[in-house]
């Protein structure tokens, strides 16, 4: 593999990359969402991915869980390089994602929705299965209402239900695709707390959001995308301050409203 | 009295005045043929079958629903077939699949019954058609016809039980790492089936108010078997009110497991 | 950087032009077991017809049996060979995505034509469709064409009216232009005062005339009862809603066929002797009304509730918020199933074969035991006239349903 493009995309500190794109591009027909995309993140990294609508922030990071193929250029994923015939399941393991529309299902349980993957994939014990799904149901704050069906739960707790399901398999890497955008703004601040508290734990996360002050707060590094590329990949506090792009100085002010 | 009660007492009076007009008509026309209605028949021996004529009322209403529960096996495999092809990526194979609901959807099934019985049975090659001529070919016509007609009401109704299925649910199983026949046994199928399952029953209930067409070929069943008894006994009202109430009988049975089923199958909070 | 090697059976890959040879067996070696076996199935099916067909010695079928050989086992062996491509990287993942789908598509339309040319050819070739053309006329119109009719043929032109009606109104439709219902009324006043004298007094028409008649009698009927009971089943009034309730129930709980036998025995007592094709229609309204009254109930809650209570705020009375809000809306929403409802109506009037009108499917049925010989060919004549009427009313229920599906 070719390292020389890889280097500006890196950072500096490198140790290896636990994510590593390379020239991704993807079309849909004639239209081409990714136009060769270059990035990498590193273990514990919080990455949060912004841009305007129809950038392909959404089809990016479905290509790192290979919910989109990607149609040219490479995506290692902790060493794995995402490809035909490779296990695409080993790879989903280490790779929980995140929705906006919270995708819970509607015919288990909480506590079932949880502890179906486990159960499945990683063939643990049921009795097993169920105690994780409980503790993560604590962590998340709704341990009570594990036995309720999803369509009994605000959106706020369903959307904590769904970040508990996918640490479930103890990813190594957390997805995020517009976590909150679905929510009632009250519900907002529950779900962003979750995800605080996971990024304290030393979770690599790649979070596609438009909140500016959990960017702030709790990213590393912000990523703004613009016309199927990277055009901006700076600090959170950087960007904020100090848009480089014209492109991204529109978005802000159009965001934010200054 | 308040309103709403001249208005209740009023539909009331013009269905009796209906009722009673047609009661009149229908004595007076009785009289003028010197018809008396005898009840006691369906208590006498039926050289049809075994028993009283009751009890050949019951062996139709049996037979209807062998017939229904053959047919909805046929029609479901067939339909999710149908399903299936209509949702292929390949066009061609979406577009004759839909071809064929449109065409067995569109045709009357008495004619149907007819095509299968009077005409495809003519054109088979010998072997088969004289095998057939041993076995009953007005059975298996019937049955071809009932599964093939109501497969392209179920072949519908699958598709939009697979299409209702949001695609979500199946992204959210894949980024679990569940493996292919799990996303699919265990997320798509059993919402698939909520969603199929309602509407699959009511088919059930077409299907056996439909099998009372295999009669006008000869085929026992209730509809059959009730009008031998007409034949037999020269009593038509008779007849056709235990035909009626067989039906009825046999209708609201399934509909009241029908709604049993989907309020088993509804999940709490929606 | 370290990439985990991936599982690189290349040996499997280079079998890939196995395909070529066996459909089905380069995609089972390569792990794409799905592909295998459709490819294997169709190429057993393929064989299966063609085989024989290539012996045969007549060009017609030796030229699909090639077409459709060929195209198969040149699909199976591209995509496969694609297939072991699409390891290589994304690119050719790519490529060989678009390859399966280019070739699939031939694959599946040379079965096709093999399968739909044989079966054409053999329809065609049936022996016995000079019977059918010879009795044509009798299918479309009954003993109506016989000398003692022959001064009333140009009633028919009534259907003329009645097409000329429904096209207007839904052009106008289409081009957004109001009043559609005017040109139906009149097209439909025009046709039912022209054909009118062919059933009354005495039923002289017959055949699919005669089943379009019964059709549209029938809905003429269904419609008023339906409205009647599917608003009474929406009343508050416990008497109204049962009384509905009841009515609906009962005829959507029998099989057409029993209606028809109660109609027909019973009607003549309460109507009189000769009144039998009005006890016909009788059933059909009644029977569809049912239905109908359910399309109405549904129309009427699909309507937001804000409607009716915002005119009952507006002092409008029980009546007046059904008659001048609900139901004008709610119309809207119920053409589309209406349509439906009256290609099931068209479809039930072939039972009225049983009590004797001689319409499509009871014209079908005295041809068919009067020539015996030509019954396949005389059947799908009959199915086919059904189809093409009830497709066509499909068509338009779809179009109408179409621009509700945009907004
Ligand atoms: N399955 C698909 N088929 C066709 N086009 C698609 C598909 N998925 C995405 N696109 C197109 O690709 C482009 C990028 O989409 P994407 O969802 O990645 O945008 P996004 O940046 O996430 O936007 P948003 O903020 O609205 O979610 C859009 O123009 C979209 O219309
Ligand atoms: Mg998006």
């Amino acid at each position: 593999m070719t390292a020389t493009n890889l280097q500006k995309a890196a950072s500096p500190s490198s140790a290896e990359p636990i994510i590593k794109a390379v020239d991704v591009h993807k079309n849909f027909g004639n239209f081409h969402a990714l136009r060769g995309v270059n990035m990498s993140v590193q273990p514990g990294e919080v990455v949060v991915i912004i841009g305007p609508s129809g950038s392909g922030k959404s089809t990016f990071i479905r290509t790192i869980n290979r919910l989109e193929e990607h149609d040219k250029g490479t995506i290692v994923v902790d060493g794995i390089e995402l490809k035909d015939g490779q296990n695409l399941d080993a790879i989903r393991r280490e790779v929980g994602m995140v929705f906006q529309s919270f995708n819970l299902f509607p015919h288990l349980t909480v506590l079932q929705n949880v502890a179906l993957a486990p159960m499945r994939v990683r063939k643990t014990p049921k009795a097993q299965a169920d105690k994780r799904a409980l503790e993560l149901l604590e962590r998340v704050g709704i341990a009570e209402q594990a036995h309720k069906f999803p369509a009994q739960l605000s959106g706020g707790q369903q959307q904590r239900v769904a970040i508990a399901r996918a640490l479930a398999m103890d990813p190594k890497v957390m997805l995020f695709d517009e976590p909150t955008s679905a929510l009632d703004p009250e519900m907002i601040k529950e779900v962003l707390d979750v995800m605080k508290g996971l990024a304290g734990s030393g979770m690599t996360m790649l979070v596609v959001t438009h909140e500016m002050g959990f960017a702030r707060e709790v990213a590393d590094r912000l990523v703004f995308f613009d016309e199927g590329n990277i055009v901006e990949d700076t600090t959170p506090d950087e960007f904020y301050n100090n848009p480089q792009h014209e492109r991204a100085k529109a978005f802000l002010s159009k965001v934010l409203g200054h | 009295m308040p309103r709403s009660t001249y208005q209740q007492l009023l539909a009331v009076l013009v269905l009796l005045a209906v009722g009673v007009f047609t009661f009149l008509r229908v004595r007076a026309g009785f009289e003028a043929n010197n018809i008396t209605l005898d009840w006691s028949i369906f208590s006498k021996p039926s050289p049809l079958t075994k028993g009283t004529y009751l009890t050949t009322i019951l062996i139709g209403m049996l037979l209807t629903i062998r017939l229904a529960l053959i047919g909805i096996v046929f029609a479901m495999l067939l339909g999710t077939l149908v399903g299936v092809s209509r949702l292929s990526q390949n066009p061609v194979v979406s577009r004759v699949a839909a071809a064929y609901v449109e065409f067995f959807r569109n045709t009357p099934l008495l004619v149907q019954i007819f095509f299968w019985n009077f005409g495809v049975i003519n054109v088979l090659p010998a072997p088969i058609k004289n095998w057939l001529f041993d076995h009953s070919p007005e059975q298996w016509a019937v049955i071809a016809a009932l599964s093939v007609y109501t497969s392209s009401y179920i072949a519908e109704t699958i598709r939009a039980g697979i299409l209702s299925v949001h695609k979500g649910q199946t992204e959210a199983a894949k980024s679990l790492g569940l493996s292919g026949s799990d996303v699919l046994g265990r997320i798509v199928l059993p919402q698939a089936f909520r969603a199929v399952l309602p509407p699959l029953g009511s088919q059930f209930l077409n299907l056996t108010k439909n099998s009372s067409l295999a009669s006008q070929i000869g085929v026992a069943e209730l509809f059959y078997y009730g009008t031998q008894v007409q034949s037999y006994t020269f009593r038509g009202f008779e007849s056709i009110t235990a035909i009626t109430v067989a039906y009825l009988v046999l209708s609201l049975t399934i509909t009241f497991f029908l709604n049993l089923l989907s309020r088993r199958l509804a999940l709490p909070g929606r | 950087m370290t990439v985990k090697p991936s599982v690189q059976p290349a040996s499997t890959s280079a079998l890939s032009w196995l395909s070529y040879l066996v459909p089905g067996l380069g995609q089972l070696l390569l792990g794409h077991t799905l592909l295998g076996v459709q490819f294997l199935a169709t190429a057993a099916l393929v064989w299966l017809i063609a085989w024989p067909l290539l012996q045969s010695g007549a060009a017609f079928s030796i030229v699909l049996a090639l077409i459709a050989v060929v195209s198969l086992h040149l699909g199976a062996g591209l995509t496969a060979a694609a297939d072991a491509r699409r390891r290589l990287g994304a690119e050719q993942a790519h490529a060989a995505q678009n390859v399966y789908k280019r070739w699939s598509v031939i694959v599946a339309l040379a079965v096709v034509v093999l399968i739909g040319g044989l079966l054409l050819k053999w329809i065609v070739t049936l022996p016995s469709w000079n019977e059918v053309q010879r009795n044509f006329l009798f299918l479309l119109i009954g003993r109506f064409r016989a000398e003692q009719f022959a001064d009333q043929l140009w009633r028919l032109w009534g259907f003329a009216a009645l097409a000329l009606g429904t096209v207007a109104a839904f052009g106008m439709a289409q081009l957004k232009i109001r009043n559609g219902w005017i040109p139906l009324v009149i097209g439909a006043a025009v046709g039912i005062v022209l054909l009118f004298p062919t059933v009354s007094p005495q039923v002289s028409i017959g055949g699919l005339a005669l089943s379009l008649i019964l059709a549209i009698l029938g809905i003429l009927g269904a419609i008023p009862l339906g409205l009647l009971f599917g608003v009474g089943r929406t009343n508050t009034l416990p008497v109204i809603r049962g009384i509905s309730v009841g009515y609906i129930e009962l005829f959507r709980s029998l099989p057409f066929i029993t209606v028809i036998f109660w109609f027909f025995i019973f009607v003549p007592y309460v109507l009189g002797e000769g009144t039998q094709f009005w006890a016909v229609v009788a059933a059909l309204s009644l029977f569809t009304g049912a239905y109908v009254a359910e399309i109405v109930r549904a129309g009427i809650q699909a309507l937001p509730s804000g409607q009716a209570e915002a005119a009952r705020a507006l002092g409008l009375s029980g009546t007046q918020t059904m008659l001048q809000v609900v139901l004008p809306q709610a119309v809207r929403n119920m053409i589309p199933p209406l349509v439906g409802q009256f290609i099931s109506l068209f479809k039930d009037t072939s039972l009225v074969s049983i009590v004797g009108l001689i319409e499509l499917a009871g014209a079908g049925r005295i041809t068919a035991n009067r020539l015996v010989t030509a019954t396949f060919e005389l059947y799908l004549t009959v199915a086919l006239l059904y189809f093409v009427f009830a497709y066509l009313l499909s068509l338009l229920a779809r179009r109408l349903e179409a621009p509700r599906a945009v907004r």
